[in-house]
């Protein structure tokens, strides 16, 4: 029996979709998923140039096996890593070459159904899906495909039941998890949504937006610090990326550094020209921050005054005693922080 | 036997053998042996001068004579000068008679050859053969004889009277005019004593002599032996000789004795002429002699003495002249085994002999006997033997190039007349033994003379005589050679035919039975009569592939080899043999012949494009029954070839071979079936674009095919499979407008129907749903049907019509949840008052019951819910209690609390989970509110009234608070039961972080959107890039 090997890898850069891999060993397989989300963390690709070197292996074969009669199977592989890599034009040639080869092939639909989704083409995808050998045999990820058509057409329930059934018929469905866990969390499921996520990484432990989610549940959770780790490596990796500065400000807010804070959600104010989902509430934060930051400073200007008095007299007085403390806690936070609280 | 003694001035003409004037010779005919002229060696010696010399000596003759006739005649002179000058004037007549007549006969023989050579090339030349024209040398001879007539007359006895006398005679002899006897009588008689006695009696002997007068002529001879100084002494003794051999003929008695002496008269010249032999003089006299030696010898019959003589001569080789000839006169005397054995003598006494090949000629003659008939061949052979051109004779003469050539042409010319003339003779007479003699005489040619431009033809006519002979198989191998020789083409198509049919008579002399050979599996060794049988037609048909006997004999060859088990080379033959001929009866059975081997051997690509290509040869298939036999094959091959591909996995190629049998064949019978086959084959090729195709073609082609039904339902499932939904959804309704009583009908147009609704053609889909449910009234998809087409209205907001369509479904719903939803659903589409009355009363129904009834629940609760939250915010949004009217005011804030809260219960208890959700938040706001409201009064009154109450407002206000935070508990609990995503979820949690922020943390949360999409790929050798 073979074993189940599990692997990762951060994705192909600069497409309009993002993959991620999960080899299964058990099957032969390697499980790719793609997103066309802008907001997904973008990876460094399967390996540099491993998509496009199977996509030249394949090309080749179908060239030079004209007879072969795998090619089916090629142009469909081949459909597959094009649709991964986003180049959804010649998903859909070769899916089409697939199905000319074998009509009635489901994979062969499900990919173009997949395709048509990528497009905007809900009612395609949909037609496609229903017919009645399609209805017979759902697999995993056409429930997955179904749900998220079911989104786009704010059929929440039907998506709720497919999401559910991907995620049944195969737990090892990444994209069904990543997908549903969004969900999930966008509707305050947090345990629920942390089930998915914890899923997703105990598979493909390095899948930077399950991660990203993970740190945002554990933020509201109560693990504020751990969350900061998390959140503060996923913006060292993804500086830019929108989602991860809104919940790094959000947690830091949260954890009451609002200067960090205030920088962090000036940089997703900053991140992008198109309009942002959370804008006001970053707005929102940003202000609230500098209210309080502004309470803070007018605390400072009284420790100084203490601290006067403690120089004239070397007993620590409690509000004396009360800063250093508080100087102990922020050292281990922030050191910017605590260099303005000491006035260097 | 006949001696001629011919005048020497018409020597040559008469024996017109191209012997020119005044060249003396002896010429020696068949039959006739001629004794020179004495003019050869006294009065007329051969002049050699050019033509142009003689014409200057002409001209002053001419002058001469003018001048000699002018004197006589105006001089008048007389006696010995008139005599002188008269005589002078008539030889100058004779001379320029003499040139004249040189000329007219070059003349004539220049006409001659020129009409000669006419004749040759124009056999069909009426041009009459050209004569000599003597005129005018006859009137010079004319004029000179009688000036000469009268001189004699006018002078009898002048002292030159002997000599006019003379040449009188002379020239009358010359004129063939017999009195020239009278006056040489005159001179011999009359003048003993001159000086032209000698010669006059020459020439009366010589007059004799032609005449046969041998007597008369001997005694003229002898006395012209008395002048020994005589110039033609030795030419009377010569003549003489020869009037004894003459004699000696026409003597019974004494023959031995004359040809005795005859001979002694010949020895006695030869030694006579020794001498002058060696001075060159004589020479021709000398020679003859010997030569008429051998004649006299023969018919004396002393070889043995000539033998010793021509020894005692030195002219050994002459012996064999002398045999030669001795020979010819043997063979001239019917003697022809003498003849043979002197010929063959000198054959072996003297092989490397000049005259050898004249010998072998005479040979080949001699044999022509009409009795021993093949003999000839034989000599034929030993003469090509002896004089071929390795023998010791051609090595001998190989540097004289004239005679090796001469020679060659000769024996060649011999052989071939020889051979060609027994041919013709067994032509004519059916003689057997010709044939023999003609076909060893041919075939001895052409080992001498293959190369000869007559050998083409030599071995046209052996191969000929061969198969006279019976001997066919020879026959046709020199047929073949005949018929094969390049740049010949004269007898080419007879020799072509002719090797067929020696080949044939050979297979029956050598009983070569194979007709009816069961065919052999394997290739069976050919008999070699068969093989000689097989390339006879091979030639045939090469050279006359057009033939008509072309077809028979292929035919026959091609069926032959098939019985040995060339099997492969037969078809080719019967092929062609087809193709070639279709108009003939073999043309069509070796169509058929081949149709069946191919059909036979499975062959499907061969029969098929064989059976294609004979259909299109209307003389093939005007052979009704070929016809329809051709037809049936070639639907054979179609199937077969076309089974065979797909049995191979060749689906594309089997698919291709249908299609073009119904490009071929669109009117067939199977045309529809061969397009049925492509169509199975191209989708099993994975050549969708052709399936559709050629189903198109099948459905618009071949309205009445019972397969176009499958083909029709087929294209619409593969349109709908390749996403092309539109033309999908057209062929489904098609299918079933076309084929109604077809059990796919039903769900053909039921996806017709979900395809339209899908591409958003409402009015078409309802048109498709409508017509299911009108046919197809029981089917169990009709009430999916109806459900289906309700839905679809509702979602594209025509009220009017979704309410009749659910009305519909609801009539004939199965299950009471069904009608449940289905009444809900016309609620949605009915006017605000049958909508509020019919939920209102649905809701009444389910508050009391179990039924899940998920679409009426939500329909409901939305509907109520939509009222409920509008209180609820009313509730809200009131004024602050007035502390003028507290009491009041807080028990009619609290009945209103009361009436909504009842609602929100009511729907909690009639709705989904959604709405329980959403009911309890908004129980919890509104207690909240109003909590908030109570703490916030300030009551009116005394001071300790106003603690009083305002400690029982803030005990009722926490109450309410505690009641607030329950509903938003419960509500946040009912929202993890919610199978759906609904911001009811998220709005408890944010209720509960208000009430308790430790535990539900208010951290806004940005998320990425739910776009993943999973692809499974094998891991191959292609894609295993991908595990690294």
């Amino acid at each position: 029996m073979k074993t189940t090997t599990l692997a990762f890898f951060l994705l192909i850069s600069g497409c309009a979709a993002t993959t991620a891999r999960y080899v299964d060993g058990s099957r032969n397989e390697v499980a790719l998923v793609s997103t066309d989300s802008a907001e997904s963390l973008h990876g460094q690709g399967i390996k540099k140039g491993a998509a496009d070197g199977a996509i030249k292996k394949l090309t080749a074969s179908l060239t030079e096996k004209p007879k072969d009669t795998n090619r089916k199977d090629s142009f469909l592989e081949l459909a597959r890593l094009y649709l991964a890599k986003g180049n959804l034009d010649l998903a859909e040639k070769n899916v089409k070459k697939s199905l000319e080869l074998d009509i009635k092939n489901l994979d062969s639909k499900l990919v173009l159904a997949q395709v048509y989704y990528r497009k905007g083409l809900m009612d395609m995808a949909t037609m496609l899906l229903q017919g009645e050998s399609m209805t017979q045999i759902r697999g995993s990820e056409m429930h997955n495909l179904l749900a998220l058509i079911a989104i786009k057409k704010a059929h929440p329930e039907e998506a709720w039941a497919h999401f559910e059934n991907a995620i049944r018929l195969d737990e090892t469905n990444i994209a069904a998890r990543l997908n549903y866990g969004m969900m999930l969390l966008d509707h305050s499921l947090d345990r629920k949504a942390g089930i998915q996520f914890e899923r997703t990484l105990s598979l493909v432990p390095t899948q930077p937006d399950a991660l990203l989610m993970m740190a945002m549940i554990k933020a509201r959770r109560g693990d504020l610090a751990g969350a900061e780790i998390d959140l503060e490596k996923l913006n060292s990796d993804h500086g830019k990326n929108h989602v991860v500065l809104y919940n790094y400000g959000s947690v830091l807010y949260a954890s009451e550094k609002y200067q960090k804070s205030l920088e962090v959600l000036k940089g997703y104010l900053a991140s992008t020209k198109v309009a942002l989902p959370n804008s006001d509430e970053a707005i929102a934060m940003i202000e609230g921050a500098q209210d309080r930051l502004k309470e803070l400073e007018k605390g400072d200007s009284e420790v100084a005054e203490e601290v006067k008095k403690m120089q004239a007299s070397p007993a620590k007085t409690p509000a004396l005693q009360a800063e250093e403390n508080r100087e102990a806690e922020l050292k281990n936070s922030d050191a910017d922080a605590l260099n303005d609280l000491i006035g260097h | 036997m006949f001696i001629k003694w011919v005048s020497l001035s018409y020597l040559g003409f008469i024996l017109s053998s191209g012997l020119s004037f005044g060249q003396n010779a002896i010429k020696k005919t068949s039959g006739v042996v001629a004794s020179p002229g004495v003019d050869k060696f006294t009065a007329f010696p051969s002049t050699t001068d050019t033509t142009e010399n003689k014409l200057k000596a002409d001209a002053i003759r001419v002058t001469t004579i003018k001048t000699v006739s002018n004197i006589l005649k105006t001089s008048k002179p007389t006696g010995a000068k008139k005599l002188e000058l008269t005589l002078r004037l008539a030889e100058l007549l004779l001379e320029r008679h003499d040139y004249l007549r040189e000329t007219e006969y070059a003349q004539f023989q220049a006409n001659w050859d020129a009409w000669s050579k006419e004749k040759q090339i124009n056999t069909s030349s009426s041009k009459p053969e050209p004569k000599p024209n003597n005129t005018n040398s006859k009137l010079e001879l004319s004029n000179a004889i009688a000036i000469l007539r009268k001189l004699v007359t006018e002078f009898p006895n002048n002292p030159k009277t002997p000599k006019a006398l003379y040449v009188l005679g002379q020239s009358m002899l010359l004129a063939e005019n017999d009195n020239a006897e009278e006056y040489l009588t005159r001179l011999v008689k009359g003048f003993p004593d001159s000086e032209v006695f000698p010669d006059g009696c020459l020439a009366l002997g010589e007059f004799y002599f032609e005449r046969r007068k041998m007597p008369l002529a001997q005694e003229y001879y002898k006395k012209v032996l008395n002048f020994k100084d005589h110039k033609a002494f030795v030419y009377a003794i010569y003549k003489l000789g020869w009037t004894n051999y003459n004699l000696a003929h026409e003597s019974e008695n004494q023959s031995a004795k004359l040809f005795q002496q005859s001979l002694t008269s010949m020895k006695l010249v030869v030694r006579m002429t020794m001498k002058s032999k060696e001075t060159s003089k004589n020479v021709n006299l000398h020679d003859e002699a010997i030569n008429d030696l051998v004649v006299i010898w023969a018919d004396a019959g002393d070889i043995e003495g000539a033998f010793a003589f021509f020894k005692e001569v030195g002219a050994e080789d002459k012996y064999y002249d002398m045999l030669e000839r001795l020979a010819g006169i043997y063979a001239d005397q019917g003697k022809k085994k003498e003849s043979m054995t002197l010929y063959n003598k000198i054959l072996a006494e003297t092989p490397l002999r000049k005259r050898n090949p004249e010998v072998l000629t005479k040979m080949v003659e001699l044999s022509e006997d009409g009795v021993n008939i093949v003999k000839l061949a034989d000599v034929v052979k030993t003469m090509n033997d002896f004089l071929s051109p390795t023998s010791p004779w051609s090595k001998e003469w190989e540097k004289d190039k004239d005679l090796s050539t001469k020679v060659l042409n000769n024996r060649e010319k011999l052989t071939k007349f020889y051979g060609t003339k027994y041919h013709k003779i067994n032509q004519k007479s059916a003689n057997r033994d010709y044939a023999v003699s003609a076909a060893k005489i041919y075939a001895n040619y052409l080992e001498n003379f293959e190369k000869n431009p007559s050998a083409y033809e030599i071995r046209f006519y052996l191969a000929d005589l061969l198969l006279t002979l019976n001997q066919p198989e020879t026959s046709a191998k020199q047929f073949l050679i005949v018929a094969q020789t390049k740049d010949q083409d004269k007898y080419r198509k007879e020799a072509s035919t002719s090797a067929v049919a020696a080949a044939e008579i050979n297979l029956t002399k050598n009983k070569i039975d194979d007709q009816n050979l069961s065919p052999s599996s394997k290739p069976t060794a050919l008999p070699k009569e068969r093989v000689l049988w097989k390339q006879a037609i091979e030639n045939f048909v090469s050279f006359y592939p057009q033939d008509p006997l072309a077809p028979t004999m292929m035919f026959s060859l091609a069926s032959t080899l098939f019985r040995y088990g060339y099997k492969t080379d037969s078809v080719k033959i019967y092929e062609t043999v087809a193709q070639r001929f279709p108009a003939t009866k073999q043309g069509k059975d070796s169509a058929k012949f081949v149709i069946e081997y191919e059909f036979e051997n499975k062959n499907y690509d061969n029969l098929y494009a064989k059976a294609s290509s004979y259909l299109k040869m209307p003389q093939l298939i005007e052979d009704k029954p070929l016809h329809t036999h051709l037809l049936g094959r070639l639907r054979e091959a179609v199937f077969g070839k076309g089974l065979a591909l797909e049995e191979e996995s060749k689906f594309r190629e089997a698919a291709d071979h249908f299609s073009n049998f119904q490009k071929s064949y669109p009117a067939d019978d199977i045309a529809d079936k061969a397009t049925f086959n492509a169509i199975t084959n191209y989708y099993k090729a994975g050549y969708i674009v052709g399936a559709v195709s050629a189903s198109e073609l099948l459905i618009a082609t071949y309205p009445k095919s019972k397969l176009r039904a499958d083909v029709l339902a087929s294209l619409a499932e593969t349109r709908e499979n390749l996403g092309e939904f539109d033309l999908a959804q057209t062929n489904y309704m098609y299918f079933a407008t076309q084929y109604p009583a077809d059990t796919r009908s039903r769900l053909a147009v039921v996806n017709s129907a979900r395809l339209r609704k899908g591409l958003g053609k409402i009015a078409d889909a309802k048109a498709a749903y409508l017509y299911f449910i009108r046919s197809w009234p029981n089917d169990p998809l009709a009430n999916e049907s109806k459900k289906e087409l309700a839905e679809m209205l509702e979602s594209a907001s025509s009220q009017v019509e979704a309410r009749e369509a659910w009305q519909t479904y609801f009539t004939s719903a199965i299950s009471p949840e069904e009608r449940m939803n289905a009444e809900a659903h016309i609620a949605l589409n009915s006017d605000e008052k049958e909508k509020s009355k019919i939920l209102r009363a649905i809701a009444t129904k389910l508050a009391n019951s179990k039924m899940p009834a998920q679409e009426a629940r939500s329909i409901v609760g939305k509907y109520l819910f939509s009222f409920a939250e509008k209180d609820v915010d009313n509730f809200i949004k009131q004024a602050p209690i007035n502390p003028r009217t507290l009491e009041a005011s807080i028990k009619a804030k609290n009945q209103i609390l009361i009436s909504i809260t009842n609602k929100l219960v009511d729907i909690t208890k009639t709705s989904g989970p959604e709405y329980i959700v959403a009911s309890n938040v908004k129980l919890g706001d509104m207690h909240r509110a109003f909590a908030k409201d109570l703490i916030n009064v300030e009551p009116l009154g005394k001071k300790e009234d106003v603690e009083a109450q305002k400690n029982q407002l803030e005990k009722l206000s926490l109450g309410l608070s505690d009641q607030a935070k329950e509903y938003f508990s419960d509500a946040w609990k009912a929202s993890a039961d919610i199978p759906s995503f609904t911001p009811w979820s998220k709005t408890a949690f944010s209720r509960m972080s208000e009430i308790n922020p430790a535990e539900f943390r208010n951290i806004s949360v940005e998320i990425i959107s739910p776009k993943y999409l999973g692809h499974r790929l094998k891991l191959t050798e292609d894609t295993k890039s991908l595990s690294h």
